[in-house]
């Protein structure tokens, strides 16, 4: 009885210990991705020579821009972590069986390009630029995600990112180097459509790391 | 029929296209790949690298204000740019070429810049003087200027030489096939107004550039140049741009470092690339998985190139940077379809024709392809209504390109798709190998069986029913009683490994992983209604307002509202309509207005809007041209001087005898299709993706419809015109019943249980029996369950009651007749058919030896109930009845090759209850009336046997034998007339159709003389005189009936109206009693005369089906009392001409049909399954893949048609199926 109540722990432990070391592992992906992608916008929008961040910091905790990547990569974790507990708890899991690799990576090309075009591409107006972002940004939610779940959840975080934006902006955080009005006119977009591409992604991560612990957990099972 | 079905099954025909002509389809698609790859030669590619470039408007030309943020002012400028824009106004009404008068003007004004002096300055001391242009081809290095003034003009083109200008008889090639064109115009193409189509029908603009590079900046040189040029005779200086225009601009090329430019590039080439590694590792399951790869990433950049060449025919030349553009492109094109056609195509079923399987594949996926590809063209045609040129080009060319992505997809990936499966067939050697290992197998199987004969009774094979994958629904019978014998064991464990040895040496994977992607859509539906679990509150909560989408919808509200808001598209809209309205050649979106302009002053293109796209590509490449780099430099443009002309003016003036012929063959061919409109501007490109996608689809629905009307019969082989279509293929799982481990030989199920006994009437109290070939006997229920099983070589030895048993010949010698025997493969006609190929006499001599060939029978055995018999295990059953008028006690009646009836019982015991032998030939058919208990047995030789069976007393009790025929019969029935009790028909091979009375046959003492045909000596003295004592008796209870002139293959019963013959002469007689029943019985009526012969005749209420010799079945139906034909109809043409087993069915109401009569038959496409016919429609209705993984394939043969359970009980190879209706249809 003793060894069969030990047995139990111990597989239950390495039942934890196998979930824990997948979630380490997607929030590590998705922790990179982020800051990947924070690194591509900042770079591209370097040659426009608008650089979203430059120097003077809040309080001089921080001196240069170096914390805008970290940034971005923890809400990448947190927005590829909210995705999938937002389809379990609406019971809505069917975008991650229609998706993989290559869809997430289209999708990311195409996030890509998105920033491209809005760092390269001379629009007339704000507006226009604004407009424009917008719809493709819808255009590339209908197209990868398509749930009603995933526009909910990525119009809120645009919207709470805009926020905290202008907020930051208000509270005199940092000073943005030159014109804020562009910047401020394709920032949700550019938001909108990179909790999407995140959101995939970590619904993919999900999955298959619900599929791997379900495999192997039947696999001890078996044994 | 549904739009979604038309296009499935376009896709279907389609599929089957490129399946049968892949040579030709692949020679057609590259010929029109190449036609539109040809106008990328004069592509031109302005600029390798990405120059960024930073604008500076000074308020002081000098260069005085230096401000720190621009430190590169420091330096001179590299040149200064000055351009003397024209625009040229052809009227309508103008009768000579426009492009040939816009033009000329060009020389006197590259004349007149290059010539001009101002003071002591000259534009060649002041101008920027270069070397000759190196990496160009000789051609364009003469168009452009070499050691001299750098002065550019579409003059050039004709190297300033007015004669050469003149005498070139086709401007438009010459300006168009020069990739030079846009630096000489001065301005990007889209803004000269040349097009290739000369609209006449309307004025057109026409625009070009001198543009002159200057040294240095002066400003007084520059004013007089502008003076003096207005002062040209046709050129009409705009003063009111002249204040404006030359506001100089300074364009600083940066130098940027190499990480921050290539680094977005690179990431974006790694990422294209692990899009298509991503994609690209999903094509599985194919012989040639690098082919397929290649072709698929050929596929997408073909398509992208083709798009580019699309557009340059229509005169829209890029004017993105490619390097950039490429990867969103093919990301945005992407390659799903490829992959999803591929997986669709591979997990078809592999016993289907390569046709049918690329053909069945594509039509399975053809709806989603097409609504993906409707979806993303109208989300990319979205892309054109943003006012922005580089975000709708880009949608224009990902627009095209995604049509001509899928065309190649279409034509060239499906078509080397084929070619690929075609590879991947199995070779025949691998089938004959297979068929090799299974007969070894077999072979092996049976002396493990005659080495373990001693055991149990109900052993079963399980060495082939473990490799047919079937042996759970075994081994719930016999779990007990599994086989002990090592030695079997490891047999049995061999052949599986080689067996297993055998799949792994081919690529393929095990065919049940192939079908399960196949059968997931026609399993996904019953999936789908599987009952709702419990959901908890608080979801039920989120869901009641997921359903009502309050939020959501708020938020759409709320985003469009702002997002209309905040562009001011309606405003944008209505201008852009206003503009269009207004100027329809909507040359510029925003040009300038000129409210005091009179009707001639025409708009000039906006410079200030094109000249970035120039500074940013042409310039950096012209500088190229003479190896010098912009980079870290600026130039300073001043501007453009404008300057207008009327082309209709000076038409006069030119040189009449150069122009009068224009020639029209400029034009394109396709220009005689109708008259393209005005292909710049937004709603220029939205007309052009509009038509693009309308005249793909609809250029593809006319054409399979035209394949479809035309030469359907010729191109897809169907058949004649009725049958001629192919149904979509169905898969449909059956219920498995393993019989035996031989060939399942005859089937037969008991009838329906009287209605009266509603107990009965469930669907386990109707069984059905099945022998096979080694003479065992299995009985299921309908559910599936084994009621028994009988080894009758096992059974004789012990366990037979009435007969006492002292076999003498051991069971190996009668495997050893089953192994090499040559009677025991065939069916029952053929039987019938060895035997009527000899004589009567050799035949009974024959049959005698054949049954008995080792023993000698007893002289007086014949009636007696209880004989000792010695060879029991060497007969094969020939035929058989299942008795079940009580459902506690069944009974099976069994006639053996060796003319022994026998009696088993399987309710409880599984126990042969009586054997008697009626004659020494074999018993060819059996029939039994069930309400009397009485039986019929006819021997090969034609003669009758009847008995009555005594089941409490678990004996047969012979009544009385007769010869029906001298030659032995070919189909015995009992036909239920009503008026005369039960008559028994008979039809053989003496052409007669003879009709007994049963009650009447049953009274008949027969005379002694039938036993002495048992021996083989005499034979035919016995015969001849049986014959005579039949014809004697005949007048009492027979009525023969001469209709045919060919022996009589096959008989079919209509209830209370007649039989239906069908002869070896190809007639079919309809037999019914005639009126007066005193004379002469019966009258007959020939229904049809053909040649074929008629081998099987199939009845229902109202249709009947006959099944000739050479695979043709002939339809009848019943109107009005009588028989007409309905047609005939063909299976395909190119499968071997093989007889097939029609099955005449009347569904139950619950099967869509209005006419509920069907036929179903075995596969005509070579699968694994059925064909169903509709008869009321007159096409077949659908093919049905039976999903079962037999490893060998034996046809699938229908048996009968169980009403009232809605199964259609199969047989095929060892086993049983039982397929549910529903699914048939």
């Amino acid at each position: 009885c003793a060894l069969i109540s030990c047995w139990i722990f111990f597989a239950s432990f390495i039942k934890i210990i196998d979930m824990a070391v997948h979630l380490a592992l997607r929030v590590a992906m998705l922790f990179l991705f982020g800051v990947g992608v924070s690194l591509l916008i900042n770079l591209m929008q370097a040659q426009k020579n608008q650089v979203l961040i430059t120097s003077e910091m809040w309080l001089g905790m921080v001196k240069s821009g170096m914390w805008v990547p970290p940034a971005c990569g923890l809400s990448a974790v947190a927005i590829g972590l909210l995705y999938p507990t937002v389809d379990r708890l609406l019971g809505d899991p069917t975008v991650a069986q229609r998706t993989d690799w290559s869809s997430v990576i289209r999708c990311a090309a195409l996030f890509v390009g998105l920033n491209q075009a809005a760092a390269k591409i001379d629009f007339m107006s704000h507006a226009q630029l604004s407009l424009c972002l917008a719809a493709m940004s819808l255009g590339l939610w209908f197209y990868f995600d398509g749930s009603r779940s995933g526009l909910g959840l990525a119009l809120v975080i645009a919207l709470l990112a805009a926020a905290v934006n202008q907020m930051m902006i208000c509270l005199d955080a940092y000073r943005p180097s030159v014109d804020f009005v562009r910047v401020r006119a394709w920032l949700p977009c550019i938001f909108f459509s990179g909790s999407v591409t995140v959101g995939l992604a970590g619904r993919l991560l999900a999955a298959q790391a619900n599929s791997a612990t379900s495999s192997s957990a039947a696999k001890s099972h078996g044994d | 029929m549904s739009i979604k079905r038309q296009v499935s099954r376009l896709f279907y025909y389609h599929g089957i296209l490129c399946a049968r002509f892949p040579v030709y389809i692949l020679a057609g698609v590259i010929l029109i790949i190449l036609f539109f790859w040809y106008p990328l030669l004069t592509l031109s590619i302005p600029s390798r690298s990405p120059y960024e470039f930073v604008i500076d408007k000074p308020n002081n030309l000098t260069g005085s204000s230096v401000s720190p943020t621009r430190p590169w002012l420091h330096r001179p400028a590299e040149a200064v740019i000055l351009q003397l824009l024209v625009t040229v106004h052809v009227s309508k009404q103008a009768s000579v070429d426009a492009l040939r008068a816009a033009l000329a003007g060009s020389f006197e004004l590259h004349a007149l810049v290059r010539d001009f002096q101002h003071g002591n300055a000259s534009l060649s001391n002041l101008c920027f003087t270069v070397d000759e242009a190196t990496a160009l081809t000789p051609a364009e290095r003469r168009q452009l200027p070499a050691y001299g003034c750098l002065l550019l003009s579409p003059a050039s083109l004709w190297q300033q030489e007015a004669e050469m200008f003149n005498s070139d008889r086709n401007l438009l090639r010459t300006v168009y096939v020069s990739p030079l064109k846009e630096i000489l115009f001065g301005m990007p193409w889209r803004h000269t107004g040349v097009s290739r189509f000369n609209v006449r029908s309307r004025d057109r603009v026409i625009s070009y550039c001198v543009t002159a590079f200057l040294k240095n900046h002066d400003q007084e040189f520059v004013d007089s140049l502008v003076n003096r040029a207005a002062k040209l005779s046709w050129a009409k200086h705009l003063p009111t741009l002249e204040s404006a225009s030359l506001t100089p601009t300074h364009i600083y090329f940066k130098d940027n470092s190499f990480i921050v430019e290539y680094t977005p590039l690179l990431v974006l080439y790694s990422i294209l690339f692990l899009y298509i590694y991503f994609s690209v590792r999903k094509i599985q399951m194919v012989k040639s998985k690098w082919g397929l790869a290649f072709g698929a990433c050929f596929t997408v950049v073909a398509s992208l190139l083709m798009s580019v060449g699309v557009c340059m025919y229509f005169g829209i030349a890029p004017s993105l940077n490619g390097s950039e553009t490429f990867p969103y492109l093919v990301v945005l094109i992407g390659m799903e379809n490829v992959l999803v056609i591929t997986k669709s195509v591979v997990s078809t079923p592999v016993e289907l024709e390569v046709r049918h399987r690329v053909a069945v594949g594509l039509s399975k996926e053809g709806w989603t392809i097409t609504r993906s590809l409707v979806a993303e063209v109208s989300l990319l045609s979205l892309g054109l209504l943003s006012f922005n040129t580089s975000i709708q080009e880009f949608a224009l060319f990902a627009v095209v390109g995604l049509c001509t992505d899928f065309f190649l997809q279409m034509f060239f990936f499906v078509t080397i798709l084929a070619i690929d499966i075609k590879r991947m067939e199995p070779l025949p050697v691998a089938k004959q190998r297979t068929a090799n290992l299974l007969q070894q197998q077999q072979q092996l199987k049976q002396q493990d069986q005659q080495q373990q004969k001693q055991q149990s009774i109900q052993q079963v094979p399980q060495d082939l029913a473990v490799t047919l994958g079937c042996d759970e629904s075994i081994e719930d019978n016999n779990s007990d009683s599994k086989p002990a014998t090592a030695q079997t064991a490891s047999d049995s464990a061999e052949q599986l490994r080689k067996l297993h040895q055998f799949h792994h040496m081919h690529r393929r994977q095990p065919s049940d992983a192939n079908t399960a992607a196949f059968l997931m859509h026609s399993l996904t539906a019953a999936a789908t209604s599987a009952p709702a679990p419990a959901v908890p509150r608080r979801i039920r909560v989120l869901y009641y307002l997921a359903s009502k989408r309050l939020a959501l919808r708020l938020l759409l509200l709320v985003l469009c509202v702002w997002l209309l808001q905040a562009s001011g598209l309606i405003s944008a809209v209505s201008r852009q309509l206003h503009s269009s309205l207004t100027f329809s050649s909507n040359l510029s979106t925003t040009a300038s207005s000129n409210p005091g302009s009179s009707g001639d002053l025409v708009e000039h293109p906006d410079y200030q809007r094109y000249w970035p796209e120039m500074a940013a590509l042409h310039w950096p490449s012209l500088f190229g041209h003479y190896n010098r780099s912009l980079a870290g430099r600026y130039v300073t443009y001043l501007g453009a001087a404008c300057y207008q002309s009327a082309a209709a003016d000076r038409s006069a003036a030119i040189d009449e005898e150069t122009v009068t012929e224009q020639p029209q063959q400029e034009q394109p061919w396709w220009f005689l299709l109708g008259r393209p409109a005005a292909l710049h501007g937004t709603w220029g490109l939205a007309a052009i993706c509009l038509f693009g996608v309308t005249f793909v689809l609809t250029s593809t629905y006319a054409l399979m419809l035209c394949c479809q009307l035309c030469g359907l019969a010729w191109l897809f082989r169907l058949g004649s015109r009725a049958f001629d279509r192919p149904p979509p293929l169905r898969t449909v799982v059956p219920v498995v019943l393993p019989a035996t481990s031989m060939d399942v030989d005859l089937v037969c199920i008991s009838s329906l249980a009287p209605a009266d006994c509603p107990a009965t009437r469930r669907v386990e109290d109707r069984i059905l029996a099945a022998s096979s070939l080694d003479g065992s006997v299995s009985v299921w229920n309908l559910s599936g369950r084994r009621l028994a099983y009988f080894d009758r070589q096992l059974q004789h030895e012990g366990q037979c009651d009435c007969v006492t048993s002292d076999a003498t010949v051991g069971p190996a010698d009668g495997y050893g007749k089953l192994g090499d025997g040559a009677d025991v493969g065939l069916g029952l006609r053929q039987r019938v058919s060895h035997a009527t190929s000899l004589s009567p006499s050799q035949a009974a001599s024959t049959d005698s030896d054949l049954a008995a060939a080792t023993e000698a029978v007893p002289s007086n055995s014949g009636l007696n109930p209880a004989s000792p018999t010695q060879t029991l295990s060497s007969s094969s059953i020939w035929c058989m009845s299942l008795i079940t008028n009580d459902t506690d006690s069944r009974y099976l009646l069994v006639g053996c090759s060796d003319g022994h009836l026998e009696l088993w019982d399987f309710t409880c015991t599984g126990s042969a209850k009586c054997r008697i032998q009626l004659s020494a030939e074999g018993l060819t058919h059996l029939t039994v009336q069930q309400s009397q208990l009485v039986a019929v047995a006819a021997t090969a030789t034609g003669m009758l046997h009847c008995v009555r069976l005594l089941l409490d007393a678990d004996r047969i009790e012979p009544l009385s034998s007769c010869r029906a025929s001298p030659l032995p019969l070919h189909s015995m029935l009992i036909w239920p007339d009503a008026g005369h009790g039960d008559l028994l028909a008979t039809a053989g091979e003496d052409n007669l159709i003879r009709f007994f009375s049963i009650g009447e046959l049953c009274k008949i003492r027969q005379p002694q003389q039938q036993l002495s045909n048992n021996g083989a000596v005499g034979a035919g003295a016995a015969a001849a005189a049986a014959a005579a004592a039949a014809a004697a008796g005949a007048a009492s209870f027979c009525t023969v009936v001469s209709a045919h002139a060919a022996p009589v293959l096959a008989l079919a019963a209509y209830p209370s109206r007649g039989v239906l013959s069908g002869g070896a002469d190809g007639a079919v007689f309809q037999v019914s009693p005639a009126d007066d029943r005193s004379s002469s019985g019966f009258r007959q009526k020939r229904l049809v005369w053909q040649r074929q012969p008629v081998l099987s005749v199939s009845v229902s209420s109202r249709h009947a089906v006959c099944g000739l010799a050479n695979g043709q079945l002939l339809l009848l139906r019943l109107c009005t009392g009588a028989w007409r034909l309905l047609s005939c109809c063909q299976q395909q043409q190119q499968q071997p001409q093989q007889p097939l087993q029609p099955l005449l069915c009347t569904w139950s109401p619950p099967c869509l049909l209005p006419s509920n009569d069907a036929i179903v038959t075995s596969s005509s496409s070579g699968l694994n399954g059925l064909d169903v016919w509709c008869l009321a429609r007159r096409r077949r209705l659908s093919r049905v893949r039976l999903a079962t993984d037999w490893i060998r394939s034996d046809p699938v043969q229908p048996v009968c048609l169980l009403s009232q359970e809605s199964m259609l009980l199969c047989k095929c190879g060892p086993c049983l199926l039982l397929v549910p209706e529903c699914q048939l249809t």
